[in-house]
C-alpha cells in the first residue's frame, strides 16, 4: 500500500513537471516580445534590453525555464503587463470566487446523478427510461445557452432568484474573509442574511456549470451499476438475506462507484478550468474573465500562470482519487504497484 | 418420516421472453430430509438453476414462479412477501452457486463477509464475538491459519479456497437445507474431490438437506443417495442413485449415462444425445424428450400423449419415471 502511494505520488510529480515545461515553452513559443508589450512601441533598444535582463529573457531558455521555476514556487509569479499587479494577487483575489462556484457545481452535479443512477438502476424500466432521457438533454445542451434560459425563467420572469451581478447584491456586506469562499465564510461570521444572499447568487450558475458534469457522471454511475448487479455476488447476498435493495446499497454502490470517482477527479479539475463561459454568462468574478482578458491582450505571465494552476489543480485532484481509490478497491493498490 | 425438512410439490414457474413464455418449471415435486443428499441432474438450460433460485424466492423477472407449493421447516414459503423471506434465506436455506471467482464481494474482506453473514441473522451477536465465529467457521471449511487470513480479500484466496468460504457463508447460520447449484464444476477435479468430502462432512455432522445441482453424473454416482434426472423442466425419472444408475426407467437417463466417459472404454467416439432439448417456449404436445427418443422414435402414443408419472416397480414407493415405456423397458432390461 505505501509503495502504492509513493508510485502514484511520483507519478503526479513527474506530471507537474510536464506542466511546467508545457506552460513555460509554449507561451515562449507564441508571439509578441514580453519587453515590448511591457514598454509600450517608442520604448529605445537599450531600454528593451534592460527590460529583457530584468525578466530574465537574455538567457539561455534552459536557464530562463529554471528561473522561472523557482520563481512560481517562490510566489512570484510575475506581473501582469495589462495592469501592472503581480499575477499572484490578481489571481488570489479571483481564485476563490471561481473555486466557490466550482464546488458547489461539483455538489450538485455529483449529489444528482448518485441519487439518480440509483433510482434508475434499480427500478428500470420507465423510471431508468425518463433519467437517460434527462440525461441526454443535460449532456447536448450547451451551458451558456441554458444558463441564460436560467436567467431569463428564475430572474426576469420570476425573480425568484438574483440576477448576473457577482457574487452578492451591492447592498449585503462582505463577510470578513477567512476561506475566501463567501457562503462558508458568511457562516463563520454568523451572518445568515450574507450567506442566504451568496447562496442564492450561487444558485444559477452552479446549476448551469454543473450540468455537463452531471451527466457524464449519471450516466457512468448508472452503466456501472447495471454492470455489477449481473455479477454472482449479488445473489449470493441476496441468497444469505439481504433485500434487492440491500445488496444494491451495499454491494452493487461501493463496486461500481470506483470509475465515478475517478471520473469525479477529472471533472472537477475540468470544472474549475474550464468554468470561463458560465462565469462569462453570470458575471461572476473568477480566475475565467482574468484569463480571457490575459489571452486577449497577450498578457503571458497572467495566461501562463493559470495553466501551470490549472494543470496542478488537475493533478492533485487526481492524485486524491487515486489514493481513495487504492484505499476503497484493494486490487487497484496490487496492481498499481507493479505497474 | 418426520424429519423432512423440505417438501416441494407441483412447483412451476416461467420466463417471460419476446417470443413467448418458457415453461423453465413444469410440476416439480420433491422433499429432502434432514442429512439427506439428492441430486437434481440434466443437460444445461432443463431448469435445474431456475429450480435453486424459485427455492430461495429468487426468481427476478423475467423469470416468475406461477404454482405450486415450498414446505420449509414445516411452512409454505412459496408466497411469503420479501419481508418475511429475507429472513429465512441464510438462515433455514442456503444457496452455494457454481462460480467460486465471482460469488465474493471484490473489496470486501473474507471476514467482513463471513462476519456480515453471521450479524444479518443474528443481530445481537457483539462484532467481536462474530470474528471468533467466522474463524471456527474458516476451520470448519478446513482454511488453514483462519485467524490471519480473515482480514484477506477474496483476490488472495484461490478458487478452491474461494469455494470453501462460500461454504462457511452458507452455513454460518444452520440452515436446514443447503442447495448447491454446480458448486465444484468451476474447480480443477482435484479441488473437486476435496469440496466434496467437505460438503459430506458437514452435512453428516450438522444434519443439513443437502440438494445438489449438477450436470455431473460421475459426481452424483459417488456422492448422493437419491437423484432426479429433469429434463425440460421436468422430473423425468426419480429414485435412488443405485436403482436409477444401474437400471434406468427412462431413455433420457439411459442416453445420459452413456455419455459419461469411460476410462475403460477409449476406442470409439463418445456416444452423445442426438438433437437439442426442445424448445420451452414451444413444448411438443406429447412427450418432451420423444423427438431425441430412441424409444419414441415417432410412435403415436409419444407424439401426441404427454406421458404421467408411473411407479417404478420394486424401487419403493419415491422412484418413478416419466415415460409410456418404462414398465415395458424394466421388464425388457431384465430379459437382456
Amino acid at each position: 500500500m505505501i509503495r502504492f502511494f509513493w508510485k502514484r505520488i511520483s507519478a503526479s510529480a513527474l506530471s507537474l513537471f510536464g506542466a511546467s515545461l508545457v506552460a513555460f515553452f509554449l507561451l515562449r513559443a507564441s508571439p509578441g516580445d514580453p519587453a515590448r508589450l511591457f514598454l509600450g512601441p517608442f520604448a529605445g533598444e537599450e531600454a528593451l534590453k534592460r527590460v529583457r535582463a530584468d525578466l530574465g529573457l537574455d538567457g539561455s531558455p534552459l536557464l530562463q525555464y529554471l528561473i522561472y521555476v523557482r520563481r512560481f514556487l517562490a510566489g512570484d509569479w510575475g506581473f501582469s503587463y495589462s495592469t501592472g499587479q503581480p499575477v499572484a494577487t490578481l489571481i488570489a483575489r479571483r481564485f476563490p470566487a471561481t473555486l466557490e462556484l466550482g464546488l458547489y457545481a461539483f455538489l450538485i452535479a455529483f449529489l444528482s446523478a448518485l441519487a439518480l443512477a440509483l433510482v434508475a438502476a434499480y427500478r428500470r424500466g420507465p423510471v431508468d427510461g425518463t433519467a437517460r432521457a434527462i440525461s441526454f438533454f443535460t449532456m447536448g445542451v450547451p451551458p451558456f445557452w441554458f444558463g441564460l434560459m436560467l436567467l431569463l425563467m428564475f430572474f426576469e420572469a420570476l425573480g425568484w432568484l438574483p440576477g448576473p451581478d457577482g457574487r452578492l447584491s451591492i447592498k449585503v456586506i462582505e463577510p470578513p474573509r477567512v476561506t475566501g469562499l463567501l457562503t462558508i465564510d458568511a457562516l463563520l461570521a454568523g451572518d445568515f442574511a450574507a450567506f442566504r444572499d451568496a447562496f442564492a447568487h450561487l444558485a444559477l450558475p452552479a446549476l448551469t456549470l454543473g450540468l455537463t458534469p452531471f451527466s457524464f457522471l449519471f450516466r457512468l454511475l448508472r452503466a456501472n451499476l447495471i454492470d455489477v448487479c449481473r455479477e454472482p455476488f449479488i445473489l449470493v447476498a441476496r441468497s444469505g438475506g439481504l433485500t434487492r435493495w440491500g445488496a444494491f446499497l451495499r454491494h452493487a454502490l461501493p463496486n461500481a462507484f470506483m470509475p465515478t470517482l475517478t471520473a469525479s477527479g477529472l471533472l472537477f479539475g475540468q470544472l474549475l478550468a474550464g468554468s470561463v463561459l458560465v462565469e462569462r454568462v453570470f458575471v461572476w468574478p473568477g480566475v475565467g474573465a482574468l484569463v480571457t482578458d490575459g489571452v486577449l491582450k497577450q498578457d503571458f505571465s497572467v495566461v501562463q500562470a493559470f495553466i501551470l494552476l490549472s494543470a496542478a489543480i488537475y493533478v492533485v485532484c487526481n492524485l486524491i482519487v487515486d489514493l481513495l481509490g487504492g484505499v476503497i478497491d484493494p486490487r487497484l493498490a496490487v496492481s498499481g504497484g507493479d505497474r | 418420516m418426520s424429519d423432512r425438512v423440505l417438501e416441494v410439490s407441483g412447483l412451476s414457474a416461467v420466463f417471460a421472453t419476446r417470443e413467448g413464455t418458457a415453461a423453465a418449471l413444469r410440476d416439480v415435486s420433491f422433499s429432502l430430509e434432514a442429512g439427506q443428499r439428492l441430486a437434481v441432474v440434466g443437460e444445461s438450460g432443463c431448469g435445474k438453476s431456475t429450480l435453486a433460485l424459485a427455492l430461495l424466492g429468487l426468481l427476478d423477472p423475467p423469470g416468475q414462479m406461477i404454482g405450486g407449493l415450498i414446505r420449509l421447516n414445516g411452512r409454505d414459503i412459496a408466497n411469503l412477501p420479501e419481508r418475511q423471506m429475507k429472513a429465512i434465506r441464510g438462515r433455514e436455506i442456503s444457496l452455494i452457486f457454481q462460480d467460486p471467482m465471482g460469488s465474493l464481494d471484490p473489496i470486501k474482506t473474507i471476514g467482513s463477509q463471513l462476519v456480515d453473514a453471521l450479524r444479518r441473522h443474528q443481530p445481537g451477536l457483539a462484532r467481536r464475538a462474530a470474528r471468533r465465529r467466522a474463524v471456527e467457521l474458516l476451520g470448519e471449511v478446513e482454511i488453514a491459519d483462519a485467524e490471519r487470513r480473515l482480514g484477506d480479500y477474496p483476490h488472495h484466496y484461490s478458487g478452491g479456497m474461494r469455494q470453501r468460504v462460500m461454504i462457511a457463508i452458507a452455513i454460518a447460520n444452520n440452515p436446514s437445507v443447503l442447495v448447491a447449484d454446480e458448486p465444484t464444476t468451476a474447480l480443477d477435479v482435484t479441488v473437486q474431490a476435496q469440496i466434496l468430502k467437505l460438503f459430506e462432512r458437514l452435512v453428516d455432522r450438522r444434519r443439513i438437506a443437502l440438494l445438489l445441482i449438477t450436470h455431473n453424473l460421475s459426481l452424483v454416482a459417488d456422492f448422493c443417495e437419491s437423484v432426479h434426472v429433469m429434463y425440460a423442466g421436468r422430473f423425468v425419472e426419480c429414485g435412488s442413485v443405485d436403482a436409477v444408475f444401474n437400471r434406468p426407467a427412462h431413455p433420457y437417463t439411459e442416453a445420459l449415462l452413456k455419455s459419461i466417459p469411460d476410462p475403460e472404454r477409449r476406442k470409439g467416439r463418445l456416444p452423445t444425445i442426438a438433437g437439442l432439448p426442445p424448445d420451452l417456449r414451444r413444448l411438443p404436445k406429447g412427450c418432451a424428450f420423444e423427438p431425441r427418443c430412441p424409444l419414441g422414435n415417432g410412435r403415436q402414443i409419444c407424439v401426441s400423449v404427454a406421458p404421467r408419472r408411473q411407479r417404478v416397480g420394486g424401487r419403493g414407493e419415491d422412484a418413478s419415471a416419466e415415460c409410456h415405456f418404462a414398465a415395458e423397458k424394466m421388464t425388457a432390461g431384465v430379459v437382456s
